[in-house]
C-alpha cells in the first residue's frame, strides 16, 4: 500500500505510470457495485441503477484502459488485462438474469439446443426463428459440451459465452499484431477499441449464433492476416491457411449473415490486394493464396445455402429490401409515418447516456480520420499488410450504416453490422491512438499526460454512448413487469402457464397466442406456436369481435387446436407496440387495443372450451370437428 | 520444424485420460472441471500440432486461445459430420469422437514428423 501510495503521488505530479496492481485491486469492488446496480434496477422505478452501473464499470475498466494506454505495462500484462476486461464486460449480461435464457434470440437457440440434446439430431424446425434450425453450429458445440461435462445447458452456455467474450478481444489482438508488424501496445489498444462496440457487452454475450460466429469471423481474419503476411515462412502460411479453413467451415454452419459478411470482406480484400502494380513475387504469391481461400469459403457458403439452408434467402430478403426502400424514401423526403424512426424516441435512458450516444459518433469519426492520416504516411500501399486496405474499408462501413438507423426496417441490420465494422475500426483507430501516445510525438511531458487523459476520456464517452446506442434498456436491466416486452413480460405467471400446459397436454401442441406468450410456450414448453403473417393473420382472432371464417378454416385445415388469450390485452398497450406480430397493423397506424368483447368471444361458442386458466391467461381447446361442421353449416 | 515435445504429448494423453475417467464421476462440478480442459483445448491443440501452428505461436500463452478457438470450430464440424452419416449425437458418440479426434490427430502428427527429413 505504501508503494501504491508513492506511485499515485508520483502519478499526480504528472510523471511515472499508474500502478500495475490498481486494476486488479478494483476488480472485486467493481463486480460488487455492478451487482448492486442490478439489484437496484430490479426493485426500484428510479433510474439510479444507470449511474451505479457506470460507476461499477468505471471502477475496473478505467484503470484497465489507463494501464493499457500507458507506457509501462508489458505485453503479457496488457494481454492479461484484456482477458480480465473480456470476462468483466460479460458480467452485465450474466447479471441480467443468471438463472435462465431471457433475450428473444436466446430463447430460440436454447430450444434448438434442447431439441438437439433430446433427439440426437440437428436441423429440427424452430418455431421462434424458423431459420436457425438450418444453422446448427452453436447448438452442436453446446450439446457436445453439455454431454461431456454433465452441466446443465444454461450453465454450459454461460461458461461458453464468457470464453467467447474473451476470445473476441484476443482475436483482435492477434489480427492487429500481424497487420501492424508485431506492435503489442497497438494490438492491445485495438482490443480495447473493439470492446467499445455496441454489440459487445450485451448482444454478443447472449446465447445466440451471432455470439459464436462473430468470434469465428475475427479469428478467420486473424488467420488470413497470418497466411497473407509476406514475412511469414512457408510452414506458417500453410498452417494458418488450414486453420482459417477450419474456422471458416464452422462459421458457415453457424450463422448466415456472418458468413456472407466474411465472404464479402474476403472478395473485397482480394480485389483491393490486387491493386498495387508491380507486385513483389512474395506478395503476388500471398494474393493467390487469398484468392484460393476466398474461392473455397465462397464455395462452402453456397453449398451450405443450397443443400442445408434453402430458406435463408427468403428469410433475409425482407429485412434487406425493406431497409433499402425505407432509406430511399427517407432520402427522397417521401417517408410515410412508421417507416422512419427517431433515435432514442421514448427512451428511458438518462440524458447523459443519450448525449454520449450522440457524441460517440464524432469521437469515432475523429479517430478514423487520424487513423487514415497515420496510414497515409506509410504509403505506397505495398508497405501496408495485404489485409489492411480491406480492414479500413470494413471500418468505414460503420459510417455508411448510420443512415439506416433512421429507417424502421433497416435499424436492426445497422445495429447488427457494428460488431463487424468495429473489427475494421479497431485496426484503423489503434495506430492513431498509439501515435498520439508515442512520447516521440510530444516534446513536453505534460502534453503527453493531457493527450493520454483526453484519449482515456474519449474511450469512456464512447463506451457509455455505444452501449446506449446498442440495446434497449429493457434488455439491459431487470425491472418491474411490463406487458409487451420480450424480456420484462416473462414473469412467474407465464412460466407457470407454460409448465402446466406442457404437463397437461404434452409437447408439440399447435398453439395460437400473443407474441410474448408464444415465446415462452415455444422455448420452455416446446409447443408448436403459430407464426402470424399476412397469409395467416392470427391477430384477427383477437381484434375482431366476430370470428374470421377464412382464418378458422385455415386453423381447421392445419390442426391449430389451442388458443391462449391474455385478458390484459384489452387494458394495456404493449411496450414493443404490437400484440401478436409486428405486421398486425399498417405502417404508421396507431396501436389499438383489442376490445374486451373481442377477447371474450371464445366463451360464447360451443366449439371452444376453457381448459386452463391462471390469473390473466385463458387457454381454450378447440373442437376442430365441431368447428368444421359449424363452418360448413354457415357457408351453406 | 518444431515437433511436439514428449512433455506435450504426455500432457495431452493425461488430459484425455482424465476426461475419460471423469465421465463416471457422479459429482457434476468435479466432472466438469476435469472434462472442460479436454473438451475446450485438446481437439484444437492437436489440430494445431498437426498444422504446425506452434511455429508462429510458440508460448503456451499465445497457443492457448488458438487451441480453444480451433476446438470450438472443430466441434460443430465433427458433430454435424457424424450426423451426416446417421450417427446420433449422444454422450457415447461425443466421448468416442473426442478420443478418436485427439488420438487420430496426435498419431498423424507423429507420422508426419517421422516422414520429415
Amino acid at each position: 500500500l505504501r508503494s501504491l501510495g508513492a506511485t499515485l503521488r508520483t502519478r499526480a505530479r504528472g510523471t511515472g505510470s499508474w500502478p500495475a496492481a490498481l486494476p486488479w485491486l478494483t476488480l472485486a469492488p467493481a463486480v460488487a457495485v455492478l451487482k448492486w446496480a442490478f439489484s437496484n434496477a430490479a426493485g426500484s422505478t428510479s433510474s439510479a441503477h444507470f449511474a451505479i452501473f457506470w460507476l461499477g464499470i468505471a471502477l475496473f475498466a478505467g484503470p484497465v484502459i489507463i494501464r493499457i494506454l500507458g507506457p509501462a505495462a508489458s505485453a503479457r500484462e496488457r494481454y492479461a488485462l484484456l482477458v480480465a476486461l473480456g470476462v468483466f464486460l460479460f458480467i452485465p449480461k450474466y447479471l441480467r438474469d443468471p438463472s435462465m435464457p431471457l433475450f428473444h434470440d436466446e430463447l430460440a437457440h436454447w430450444r434448438a439446443t434442447e431439441t438437439l440434446l433430446a433427439t440426437g439430431t440437428a436441423f429440427h424446425p424452430n418455431y421462434i426463428i424458423y431459420v436457425i434450425g438450418e444453422f446448427p453450429g452453436l447448438h452442436a458445440l453446446a450439446a457436445a459440451l453439455v454431454l461431456l461435462t454433465g452441466l446443465s445447458l444454461w450453465h454450459t452456455a454461460t461458461a461458453l459465452l464468457a470464453v467467447l467474450h474473451v476470445l473476441a478481444l484476443l482475436g483482435i489482438v492477434d489480427l492487429t499484431r500481424t497487420v501492424s508488424g508485431g506492435r503489442t501496445r497497438l494490438a492491445a489498444i485495438a482490443g480495447l477499441i473493439y470492446a467499445l462496440n455496441p454489440s459487445y457487452m450485451y448482444f454478443d454475450a447472449q446465447f445466440a449464433y451471432e455470439s459464436l460466429s462473430i468470434v469465428l469471423v475475427i479469428w478467420v481474419l486473424a488467420a488470413t492476416a497470418r497466411f497473407t503476411d509476406p514475412a511469414a515462412s512457408a510452414t506458417t502460411v500453410r498452417a494458418w491457411f488450414g486453420a482459417g479453413l477450419i474456422l471458416a467451415g464452422a462459421c458457415i454452419m453457424t450463422h448466415h449473415l456472418a458468413t456472407y459478411a466474411l465472404v464479402g470482406f474476403l472478395i473485397g480484400a482480394t480485389a483491393l490486394a490486387a491493386f498495387p502494380r508491380g507486385m513483389a513475387p512474395v506478395r503476388r504469391q500471398r494474393w493467390q493464396l487469398l484468392l484460393a481461400f476466398t474461392t473455397l469459403v465462397l464455395l462452402g457458403a453456397l453449398l451450405w445455402a443450397v443443400f442445408a439452408a434453402p430458406d435463408i434467402f427468403a428469410y433475409l430478403a425482407p429485412n434487406l429490401t425493406g431497409g433499402i426502400d425505407q432509406l430511399a424514401n427517407l432520402l427522397t423526403h417521401s417517408a410515410h409515418a412508421g417507416t422512419t424512426q427517431a433515435v432514442f424516441s421514448k427512451s428511458p435512458l438518462p440524458l447523459y447516456e443519450r448525449a454520449f450516444g450522440a457524441l460517440s459518433v464524432p469521437i469515432i469519426a475523429a479517430g478514423s480520420v487520424l487513423g487514415l492520416r497515420v496510414l497515409w504516411r506509410r504509403r505506397p500501399l505495398s508497405n501496408l499488410a495485404v489485409l489492411t486496405p480491406a480492414l479500413v474499408v470494413l471500418g468505414l462501413v460503420f459510417f455508411a450504416s448510420l443512415p439506416f438507423v433512421f429507417s424502421a426496417a433497416g435499424a436492426e441490420s445497422a445495429h447488427r453490422s457494428w460488431g463487424y465494422s468495429f473489427i475494421g475500426l479497431a485496426v484503423l483507430i489503434a495506430p492513431a491512438v498509439d501515435h498520439l501516445l508515442d512520447p516521440a510525438t510530444h516534446t513536453v511531458g505534460r502534453g503527453l499526460v493531457a493527450i493520454r487523459t483526453l484519449v482515456a476520456v474519449g474511450f469512456a464517452c464512447t463506451l457509455v454512448g455505444m452501449v446506449a446506442d446498442g440495446i434497449g434498456a429493457s434488455y439491459r436491466f431487470p425491472g418491474p413487469f411490463a406487458w409487451g416486452s420480450a424480456t420484462l413480460s416473462l414473469d412467474h405467471e407465464m412460466l407457470t402457464l407454460t409448465r402446466r400446459f406442457r404437463h397437461r397436454f404434452g409437447q408439440q401442441q399447435r398453439v395460437i397466442a400473443d407474441y410474448y406468450s408464444s415465446l415462452a410456450l415455444a422455448a420452455f414448453g416446446n409447443e408448436h406456436t403459430a407464426e402470424p403473417s399476412r397469409g395467416f393473420p392470427t391477430w384477427e382472432l383477437y381484434f375482431d369481435t366476430a370470428f374470421p371464417h377464412h382464418l378458422l378454416r385455415e386453423m381447421v385445415g392445419s390442426g391449430w387446436n389451442f388458443v391462449v388469450v391474455d385478458e390484459r390485452m384489452s387494458s394495456v398497450t404493449p411496450l414493443q407496440n404490437f400484440y401478436i406480430a409486428p405486421g398486425e397493423r399498417a405502417h404508421g397506424a396507431p396501436v389499438v387495443r383489442p376490445s374486451k368483447l373481442a377477447l371474450e368471444k371464445f366463451d360464447r361458442v360451443p366449439w371452444a372450451k376453457l381448459v386452463l386458466a391462471t390469473q390473466h391467461y385463458h387457454v381454450y381447446r378447440l373442437n376442430l370437428s365441431l368447428l368444421s361442421s359449424t363452418l360448413a353449416r354457415s357457408s351453406s | 520444424v518444431t515437433p511436439p515435445s514428449r512433455r506435450q504429448v504426455l500432457l495431452i494423453l493425461a488430459l484425455l485420460a482424465a476426461a475419460d475417467i471423469a465421465q463416471i464421476v457422479p459429482v457434476t462440478l468435479i466432472r466438469a472441471v476435469l472434462v472442460a480442459p479436454a473438451a475446450l483445448v485438446l481437439p484444437g491443440w492437436t489440430a494445431g500440432l498437426l498444422l504446425r501452428l506452434n511455429r508462429s505461436h510458440r508460448t503456451p500463452v499465445e497457443m492457448l486461445p488458438v487451441a480453444i478457438m480451433l476446438s470450438l470450430a472443430l466441434w460443430p464440424l465433427l458433430l454435424i459430420g457424424i450426423g451426416a452419416v446417421s450417427i446420433r449425437i449422444t454422450h457415447l458418440s461425443v466421448v468416442v469422437v473426442l478420443n478418436c479426434v485427439v488420438l487420430g490427430l496426435l498419431s498423424a502428427t507423429a507420422i508426419r514428423r517421422s516422414a520429415l527429413p
